[in-house]
């Protein structure tokens, strides 16, 4: 169903050879019977091993033989084999133990060629590989599929071009089966990055996409794939975690790109059998993504963008995906709550504050002057919950607190406020962004301005178009604020000091 | 000593099998550390293995410094260095067009 450039019918284990040229002919022979050559790009194969060999020696015990330029027309399509030699081959002068034969189209071998740096550019790595006797394991190594859950705006506009950069074939699957049908349709789309001063066009190329329903296509990827990658929302969560414990037959790595503390570990959790069935990852995601008004699958995004992966789930050598600007580990519970409560927290107490004055985008509220003060104050009941949270140095917080700002405030993100104020009842919830740092700072005795200000807009507006605001104020607020503190943040033992802070 | 510039990559369709290969020969006129880079990602620029790992396309930016004695005059070199390739994706697919000498790197900055 996706353009292959491996199959397991390609790849051979424990061959012997003589010769380096009979070792390029079985592989050319591979690439010939599963319709990647025709059979005179073999002769080609063999004058670039006469002509130029030293291009033919990769490194670290790997060969790749392939043909000269003019060899190219003989291709019909792009592909490689793989042939395992356990004892060896005398290739130049080099001992040579996997053969890789390549018939590349233009880019196309330029993938191949990193895939095959990526897994050998270690000697530890190359020798795995000169080891692995399971065709599936190799199969799946240097095939490197993705398969990513929700082709919504964060799957499209963030993970699918780390996953591209990494390397990944990327296969959606959604339940709509419109973005389904477009995406296979259309097969590429544009994301476009914004920062201050420019944009950036990045063209994802060469995916697509299949049906939750479509149980048969969707159990044979799941079980080729060597990522298995979500950002569906949390409440849909549940249901992922039946789709892999459905179609799942060998343990895959899994990450949940969810805004949820631990959505890894929570989708493992559903089912004892996924233990066996997925090695979770917890990551924390930050990327602002604003709502799109385009109709095709176009993407406006920052260009601001972050993955931390919890240090002890980490694992450099898995190559899962690789540190960099974006991706980095660190201490998980820490900078979970660190975005939690400095982005999201203050995210949605500006989005009802603005509501509560009519602002339509994010970035408006900085703006005007009549909302500097509160703005000043919202941050630094923020800066000071998190900095007695986290025993943190405040002027780092407070730099990565005023990027924070930097990012909200740009008039490109056109953030709507009833979006970020959307499903009250989970943001405003017990140990959330908003009654986490809330708690730590009525504990410590320190003053909430900000915070009780926004507590007072959230029990005397009807916010009728922000989504869940209506059942949020039937189920939770009608019974006023002492019942709130109590029944809802369950904070029965210390409603004194809630009232007195808050009101009552 | 140390000097690093920007180039962008002129053949088509990025640094593949040969040019690479032709690269790291090229490099063997040098003695000092050769560290290229694109984006984030930095490797060992002696290694075509480790190059092909920034999967350098053509048109893109890298990033080549060079750590040792006459670097700067190496680096010089680097600006005019031509190996054989193709110029673009036409020529490229016509398979009967002969590859032409072609200078691989264009200084950005």
């Amino acid at each position: 169903m996706i353009d292959e450039i491996l199959s397991p019918e390609s790849i051979q284990v424990g061959k012997s050879f003589a010769t380096k040229e009979e070792a390029t002919i079985a592989a050319g022979n591979i690439l010939l019977e599963n319709g990647y050559i025709e059979k005179e790009y073999i002769d080609s194969m063999l004058e670039k091993l006469d002509k130029e060999p030293f291009v033919t020696f990769f490194g670290n015990g790997i060969a790749i033989p392939h043909g000269m330029l003019n060899g190219v027309k003989h291709i019909k399509k792009t592909g490689i084999s793989f042939i395992q030699i356990p004892d060896g081959v005398d290739w130049n002068g080099e001992t040579v133990y996997i053969v890789v034969g390549i018939a590349g189209i233009g880019e196309e071998q330029l993938h191949i060629l990193r895939t095959l740096g990526d897994i050998a550019v270690e000697e530890e790595d190359a020798k795995r590989l000169h080891e692995m006797e399971d065709v599936n394991q190799i199969y799946k190594t240097l095939n490197k599929i993705a398969v990513h859950f929700g082709a919504g705006n964060v799957g499209r506009g963030f993970i699918a071009p780390l996953l591209k950069e990494n390397g990944y074939r990327v296969i959606f699957v959604d339940s709509s089966n419109d973005l389904v049908e477009k995406i296979n349709n259309q097969k590429e789309y544009k994301v476009t990055s914004y920062d201050k001063e420019s944009t950036r066009d990045n063209l994802v190329e060469k995916i697509r996409a299949l049906h939750t329903d479509q149980d048969q296509p969707l159990k044979e990827i799941l079980n080729k794939a060597s990522l298995v990658t979500s950002s569906v929302g949390p409440n849909n969560l549940p249901l992922i975690a039946n789709l892999l414990d459905k179609h799942i037959e060998k343990k895959v790595d899994f990450i949940a790109f969810e805004n949820m503390y631990r959505a890894s570990t929570y989708v493992l959790e559903q089912k004892d059998s996924l233990h066996q069935k997925i090695q979770e990852h917890d990551v924390v995601v930050d990327k602002i993504i604003p709502l799109q008004n385009i109709e095709n699958l176009d993407l406006i995004v920052e260009s601001f963008g972050s993955i931390v992966f919890d240090q002890g789930q980490y694992i450099d050598k898995d190559k899962l995906i690789e540190l960099s600007e974006v991706v980095s580990k660190g201490d998980y519970e820490k900078e979970f709550t660190k975005k939690l409560w400095l982005l999201n927290g203050l995210h949605v107490c500006l989005a009802y504050y603005g509501l509560s004055k009519g602002v339509e985008y994010i970035h408006e509220l900085y703006e005007q002057k009549e909302n500097e003060e509160f703005i000043k104050k919202i941050n630094s009941e923020y800066l000071k919950a998190y900095t007695l949270y986290s025993n943190q140095d405040t002027e780092e917080v407070a730099e990565y607190q005023n990027e924070i700002n930097l990012r909200f405030s740009s008039k490109k993100s056109k953030d709507q406020t009833i979006r970020i104020a959307r499903n009250p009842e989970i943001k405003f919830s017990k140990s959330e962004r908003v009654h986490g740092p809330l708690k730590y700072l009525i504990k410590n005795g320190e003053e909430v301005f900000a915070m009780k200000e926004v507590l007072e807009i959230i029990f005397n507006n009807e916010f009728k178009e922000v989504d869940g605001f209506i059942d949020f104020t039937k189920e939770h607020l009608s019974d006023g604020k002492e019942n709130f503190y109590s029944n809802y943040w369950k904070e029965d033992k210390a409603l004194d000091k809630f009232s007195s802070n808050l009101g009552k | 000593m140390a000097i690093e510039k920007k180039f962008k990559i002129l053949i088509h369709p990025g640094l593949h099998g040969r040019p690479a290969g032709e690269w790291v020969n090229f490099l063997s006129q040098f003695e000092g550390n050769v560290e290229v880079s694109k984006g984030y990602k930095s490797v060992n620029g002696r290694s075509s293995m480790a190059l092909f790992t920034l999967l350098p396309k053509q048109f893109e930016e890298i990033n080549i410094k060079l750590t040792g004695e006459d670097e700067e005059q190496f680096m010089e070199e680097i600006k005019i260095w031509e190996t054989k390739a193709f110029r673009n994706e036409e020529e490229y697919k016509a398979g009967d067009v002969e590859e032409s000498i072609l200078r691989v790197f264009e200084e950005t900055e």
